[in-house]
């Protein structure tokens, strides 16, 4: 029989054993410790041995919690064998986050000259801005249509058919918010008032730019 | 719950694309999701087709998660509707495995049929799972108080390190210290039965 002078693992000498041990990491993030993700996720990329720990550390939790859950280790590779290879023909799933915030500024001033109100004095200004905008857009923005949002380029690209039936449908309008676009509150806010006036007529989207409006009286000019 | 922000960390690197993230998952959970389909429907390999599928619609379905539940619940919901779906599928098909379709009580997960090995596990498949089993809880057996304590506050009981460390009264270091070091010694005591198939890899 060993004793603990014998034995590292019961000895309660030995409180960090051994404390260098790349597979810490994997026990933490197990019980929720974020600052073992980022080590775990690279031994699970790039070690075999790794990989086979977090599958028994996992099977052991398992077995503790119920005799059911264990089984011999092939069923478990077989499927997550399957997985991978399914998962290889699949889509990304998301666009990275840094870029779907980098692209889509918060409304919290992280850029304040972009949400700060104009002046008092520049509102005739910006009236005037906002009515060329509108009428530019009227007239040389192609009417959007059923297809036209159907083909609007979506940050979740995903490959497979829709599964409603299974998954709440929540914030889908989030994923297809185009990329790329800084949206000044202020102005939103007198095109919708502008589209009141107007009697609800639609307004394309603001996606043509102020470049056509300028096209546009150019045109108008020559003629 | 710290298993529950384990998981959202993972859901949250598998959402920024790295799908390794996800297959982590995957291993945490298909023993408990192949049980549950199991419940279901009796056929083995028709239980490993649902929790692949099931896997699957879950990775195409991530950026639709938003952390509003938990994520093991979400995963159980998918898997239950993938497997009725699968069910209905295979009532409206003429080619239908009979054994398939016994038993589709989905709520009753305690409820198993122990009298019956399901199609497909075979005896030996069973004796490997008892040896398993038993191997789990003789090692158990053999740790030290303060490492079995620590193992089973945290797996069974679900308890935090910060719970386990005012319980046991030691710093967190050593909580997260001592279940490693309980892992470690109970995956030593399996190691020799979790032989890899050939030609198959973690």
């Amino acid at each position: 029989m060993k004793s603990p002078a014998n034995d590292p693992v019961n000895d309660p000498a030995v409180e960090h054993f051994p404390p260098e041990h790349p597979y810490h990491a994997l026990s933490a993030l197990i019980d929720g410790q974020g600052t073992a993700l980022d080590e775990s996720c690279r031994l699970w990329r790039e070690d075999p041995q790794a990989r086979q720990t977090w599958h028994m550390y996992h099977l052991i939790g398992d077995v503790m919690r119920s005799d059911e859950l264990a089984r011999p280790v092939a069923a478990d590779q077989v499927l997550l064998h399957r997985v991978r290879l399914a998962l290889d023909k699949e889509a990304v799933v998301s666009a990275p986050a840094a870029l779907l915030s980098a692209a889509v500024p918060s409304p919290t001033p992280q850029h304040p000259s972009l949400l700060r109100r104009p002046p008092r004095w520049a509102w005739p200004a910006v009236a005037v801005l906002a009515l060329a905008w509108v009428a530019g857009t009227l007239v040389l923005a192609p009417s959007s249509s059923p297809s036209d949002s159907a083909s609007t380029p979506s940050l979740a690209l995903n490959a497979g058919p829709p599964i409603q039936s299974v998954v709440q449908t929540v914030g889908v309008g989030a994923l297809v918010r185009p990329a790329g676009m800084l949206r000044d509150l202020h102005l939103d806010e007198l095109l919708r008032a502008h589209q009141s006036a107007r009697g609800g007529v639609a307004v394309a989207p603001p996606g043509g730019g102020l470049w056509q409006v300028d096209h546009q009286a150019g045109s108008a000019g020559g003629q | 719950m710290p298993e529950a922000d384990a998981d959202a960390l993972l859901v949250e690197r598998a959402k920024l694309g790295d799908v390794r993230a996800f297959e982590m998952l995957v291993v945490k959970y298909q023993r408990r999701i192949e049980r549950l389909i199991s419940r279901m429907v009796r056929d083995s390999d028709l239980v490993q087709d649902i929790a692949q599928e099931t896997f699957i619609r879950v990775y195409r379905a991530l950026p639709q998660f938003r952390g509003e539940s938990a994520f093991y619940t979400w995963l159980y919901r998918i898997a239950v509707n993938t497997a009725k779906k699968t069910l209905l599928d295979m009532k409206r098909d003429p080619v239908v495995l009979e054994s398939s379709l016994h038993g589709n009580d989905e709520n009753d997960e305690t409820s198993r049929r122990e009298s019956a090995l399901s199609d497909g596990e075979t005896p030996e498949a069973l004796l490997a799972s008892k040896e398993i089993a038993l191997a789990v809880n003789a090692a158990i057996e053999a740790l030290s108080d303060d490492l079995r304590q620590a193992i089973t506050l945290r797996e069974i009981e679900g308890l935090s390190y910060e719970e386990i460390s005012e319980l046991m009264n030691c710093p967190i270091g050593t909580v997260r210290s001592r279940i490693f070091r309980a892992r470690e010694a109970i995956a030593a005591r399996l190691k020799p039965l979790l032989d890899t198939p050939e030609g198959v890899r973690w």
